[in-house]
């Protein structure tokens, strides 16, 4: 990867993408795709039945979504591309270069969005006064934005998808290929009625706070969306399991999992497991909402969110899971190198190739073996900053020094306290990706494997946080500036 | 003397010719910035009436008045800004990206800090009767609120400043160290001074079109309210005669001339000079005749925000056109290498698969 | 003493609840997994059953003719309580031992057993009110 480091070496730069993408999934899901139909037919109903508390209701639970979409929903849509962009800017950089006209249809979609609901809330109150014809128009608005709201995660989901599906990217990168990947049509069918029913669980948490205990109308909504939320609950079920079905198809290209099959068929049962849990809380408090629903206090709702939310981060995981060890499958591994990269970063060495260098701190160089030379000293230093290189440049982008799926506590768990000499880690490292399939191949050489390993002894000895590009910036290679050197010459000569 | 980092980029193509990549680039990210002109210049003269509503009551209704309005608009400056994300990450991947990770802490930090800025919005607005009591709560909240929307900026200022100095990123060491760079400040009071500007002449076409009972209960009189949302179009853009110029003569010096660019500038100049003369004027004007140049007003400041973006652009590709060429240069060289690399190893692989 | 004979007093399918607890106890007491089935699907037979016919009745009724909303809170509860007890059943017999699943498995068992004799009270032709709306469980 050809850009200063970020690096996070507490929670991991993987955590950063995660949380933001897990939150921002967790509102577009529960509080937009799935919760503007509800809203719109609450309204509509309301409408109907000329019965106010319907209307007052919808209102109460669309200014929520409104209030949490607009702020933590959308600067976590924008949040993805900004943590993505700082962890693995040549895959996001390279997947613009394909996806550019579907994000940016999926984007003008957002504003659609995005102008709907600000209309769609602040009109209610005023149009409803008016009534009559401006009251259907305000229906009709909140249908348009259910039905935006949908179209938004329909066009998301194809990019994925082709993101997912390995070998893609060689024979046909464009938008259609992912719209036709094998894995889309199961996807979209699982999150619709994961969303509705994520919806039917917060509708129901809301009306517990919107109604009184006494009011016989608390018992009456809790009952609908109770229906309403009943109503799609099999169909993730029967979803999660098309999908189930449909992942080995589509695996069959990548050639790592055949190798990990067993660990991989146990994230897919565990999968099924959780899904099948999830159904049931959900289902067991509908049954509540329907039967007795003055019986369900607030925090039984907890149950059931906290169950999707465990579903929704393991499907994630397990989504990330096919991936490895690519991040676009048979194109890019999961450090930002190309697979065709690779023939020559493993002749001539990673570092011959990288602009830059990150400069070791004081407290990485505690810890040095005592008895040294000026010279030696020196020396030593000179080949672990060089390891340094190679660890930020390869390894980092999954593995932090101290912190989240540290390389030290790895090591700590093959070879224990004793020292992690080269010949240990080099030796382990250079045949990984045939024992651990999810690991990329190593892609410099032999000796960079030794720089590595005498960067990764000096770790254990100075047990230090790795700072990243953001907080004490980079160095210039100087193989590069030569190079940079040559390359003007070039230029110049070109121009003459 | 720290050497030019020339990294290689990313060989794919780009996914449109570069005109149309650039027409989007410039074209929204002009609509992004003047929804957050208004979105900040709102906060900011909320934050005004408020204190001046301490004295007369009716500054408090008004001050109320602008609050509302930010809520729609801090919604589309957002959603306005995603098109020219993706635009500038297309064009400029190398330097965008390079720029992110030397400022990331800072970077990403631009998420909860704008989450916390709507979030106090929401609150010092949807709870602003229920807040009477404590009025001088209410009026902090408005100041951390303006605080906050005056500092997020900055960082998206030394980002798209530090992007276009490649010379400089083997010097910084996080967000402080790039923001000192030149010319992030004079570009930054540049955009802080077009902000209470913008949001002037978005007063002046919000009461025009407010009806007579909403107009009331403020307060104020019609004519009054759009002679207020002049005065503040005109004076902080009377202080940009000062500032903009400071802010395009600060410019760090480019390898190619920037004629191009003095002479857009040069020009916008010019048409600011028009369309001041007309705010003042109407500043001038009584009930009857205010609101006469409004539609000319609006379109002169459409030319003025359009040449900026275009003479932004301009600059922008006079500070990286030859790093670029390097750039190009260095990318081809490694992708020849590569297949050249790539061809040996099969061809290796081949001949073992014979024996 | 007399507080909970009150209590089963007003509502009598309390004491039926309080019965299909003890039952599902005993099931849970027997270590042998082909009679905790036995015992299990025929009491899930019984109660399918007898809300089967309460259920028919009323959809025959005028009552719930034609009101698909209605239609639906008279069967779904009913058929979701069965198959969610079929599934808790089939938990608690499928592991041999103290496993997760046994326990997960019971208390789905016995809370779908208690609802179904909810649902039963709640379809009762002499019950009026809108599916449990005013009654007490």
């Amino acid at each position: 990867m050809d850009f200063p480091v970020f690096h996070l070496d507490g929670m991991g730069n993987r955590w950063l993408i995660a949380l933001i993408a897990i939150l921002h999934v967790l509102i577009n899901h529960g509080l937009a795709v799935g919760m503007m139909p509800l809203v719109a037919a609450m309204e509509w109903y309301g409408e109907k039945k000329k019965d106010p508390r319907w209307d007052n209701l919808a209102f109460q639970i669309l200014f929520v979504c409104f209030l949490i979409t607009t702020t933590v929903g959308a600067l976590t849509g924008v949040g993805i591309w900004l943590s993505v962009s700082l962890v693995n800017p040549y895959s996001i950089g390279s997947l613009i270069r394909v996806f550019f006209w579907a994000w940016f249809t999926e984007w003008l979609v957002f504003i659609t969005e995005v102008c709907l609901i600000l209309a769609y809330t602040l009109t209610w109150k005023k149009w409803s006064e008016r009534g009559g014809i401006w009251k259907k128009r305000h229906i009709r608005l909140g249908f348009a934005l259910a039905f935006f709201s949908w179209v938004t995660m329909a066009i998301i989901v194809a990019i994925l998808g082709f993101m997912m599906d390995p070998g893609n990217w060689l024979t046909d990168h464009s938008f259609w290929t992912g719209v036709l990947n094998p894995l889309y049509l199961p996807q979209l069918a699982f999150r619709t009625p994961l969303a509705a029913a994520m919806a039917g669980i917060i509708a129901m948490f809301l009306i517990l706070f919107f109604t009184a205990k006494r009011d016989a109308f608390r018992n009456a909504a809790l009952r609908a969306v109770g229906a309403w939320t009943l109503a799609f609950a099999p169909f993730v079920v029967v979803a999660g399991w098309w999908y189930y079905t449909s992942v080995p198809a589509a695996m069959q290209g990548n050639l790592g999992v055949a190798l990990a099959t067993m660990e991989f068929e146990d994230w897919q049962t565990k999968f099924l497991q959780i899904a099948l849990f999830t159904a049931v809380t959900i289902l067991v408090v509908v049954q509540f909402a329907i039967s007795r629903p003055h019986l369900l206090p607030k925090a039984a709702l907890l149950v059931p969110f906290v169950a999707i939310l465990w579903m929704t981060g393991h499907f994630e995981r397990v989504r990330e899971f096919i991936r490895k060890p690519y991040v676009i499958g048979q194109y890019m591994y999961a450090n930002g190198l190309r697979v065709d990269d690779y023939a020559l970063l493993q002749r001539d060495g990673i570092l011959k190739y990288a602009t830059y260098s990150n400069p070791l701190t004081g407290a990485e160089k505690v810890g040095l073996p005592e008895n040294l030379t000026e010279a030696q000293r020196s020396n030593l230093l000179h080949r672990i900053q060089k390891g340094k290189d190679v660890f930020m440049d390869t390894c980092s982008r999954c593995h932090t020094g101290q912190g989240v799926n540290s390389i030290s506590g790895i090591l700590q768990k093959m070879f224990g306290d004793q020292e992690w000499s080269t010949d240990l880690t080099a030796g382990t490292f250079e045949f990984m990706h045939y024992t651990r399939p999810f690991m990329p191949p190593f892609p410099g050489t032999k000796d960079e494997l030794v720089l590595l390993g005498e960067y990764l002894a000096q770790l254990q000895r100075s047990k230090a946080v790795i700072p990243g590009a953001q907080s004490v910036g980079i160095t210039v290679n100087p193989v590069s500036a030569a190079r940079l050197a040559e390359t003007k010459r070039q230029i110049k000569g070109d121009a003459q | 003397m720290n050497p030019i980092p020339v990294p290689r980029d990313i060989p794919l193509p780009m996914p449109a010719p570069e005109p149309i990549l650039v027409a989007v680039l410039v074209i929204f990210f002009l609509m992004h910035i003047v929804f957050v002109n208004f979105m900040v210049g709102g906060a900011l003269l909320t934050l005004y009436y408020q204190l001046r509503g301490l004295k007369e009551r009716r500054y408090d209704h008004l001050a109320y008045e602008i609050a509302s309005t930010i809520t729609a608009n801090k919604s589309l400056a957002v959603v306005l800004g995603v098109g020219p994300l993706l635009a500038i990450n297309t064009l400029y991947t190398v330097y965008f990206y390079t720029a992110n990770a030397l400022t990331g802490a800072f970077w990403i930090s631009i998420v909860p800090l704008v989450i916390t800025a709507f979030v106090l919005t929401y609150i010092h607005k949807y709870l602003w009767h229920q807040m009477e009591r404590a009025k001088a709560f209410h009026i902090a909240l408005a100041g951390i609120i303006c605080l906050l929307f005056l500092f997020i900026p900055l960082i998206f200022l030394t980002n798209i400043n530090l992007m276009l100095f490649p010379d400089k990123w083997a010097s910084v060491q996080g967000f402080f160290s790039a923001l000192m760079l030149p010319n992030v400040f004079s570009r930054y009071a540049h955009f802080i001074l077009a902000c209470p500007a913008m949001t002037g002449l978005f007063m002046v076409w919000l009461f025009r079109r407010k009806d007579e009972a909403e107009i009331d209960g403020t307060g104020f009189g019609r004519a009054e309210l759009m002679r207020k949302g002049y005065q503040w179009a005109l004076w902080p853009t009377m202080a940009q005669f000062i500032v903009g110029p400071i802010a395009m003569l600060t410019l760090p010096k480019t390898e190619v001339a920037l004629h191009s660019v003095w002479a857009v500038f040069g020009v916008a100049i010019l048409v600011s000079l028009g369309m001041a003369h007309l705010m003042f004027a109407e500043t001038r004007r009584d009930a009857a005749e205010i609101g006469r140049s409004f539609v000319p007003i609006c379109a002169l400041m459409l030319v003025v925000v359009s040449l900026m973006g275009v003479g932004r652009h301009l600059y922008r590709e006079a500070a990286v056109t030859p790093h670029r060429e390097l750039i190009r240069a260095k990318t081809q060289d490694y992708m020849g290498k590569a297949e050249e690399a790539k061809r040996e190893a099969d061809a290796a692989a081949a001949a073992r698969r014979k024996k | 003493m007399s507080r909970y004979s009150e209590l089963l007093r007003r509502s009598p399918h309390r004491a039926t609840i309080i019965n299909a607890i003890l039952l599902s106890l005993l099931m849970l007491m027997i270590n042998d997994a082909a009679v905790q089935w036995l015992i299990g699907v025929v009491v899930l037979a019984l109660a399918g059953l007898w809300i089967l016919r309460r259920a028919l009745v009323r959809t025959l009724s005028a009552a719930v003719a034609g009101d698909s909303y209605h239609l639906i809170l008279t069967w779904v509860p009913g058929l979701l309580a069965v198959s969610l007890a079929l599934l808790g059943l089939h938990l608690m017999v499928t592991d041999a031992g103290a496993t997760p699943n046994l326990w997960l498995g019971w208390i789905l068992f016995t809370v779908e057993l208690v609802m179904l004799v909810v649902i039963g009270a709640d379809l009762s032709p002499s019950n009026k009110s809108s599916f449990g709306a005013g009654a007490r469980a």
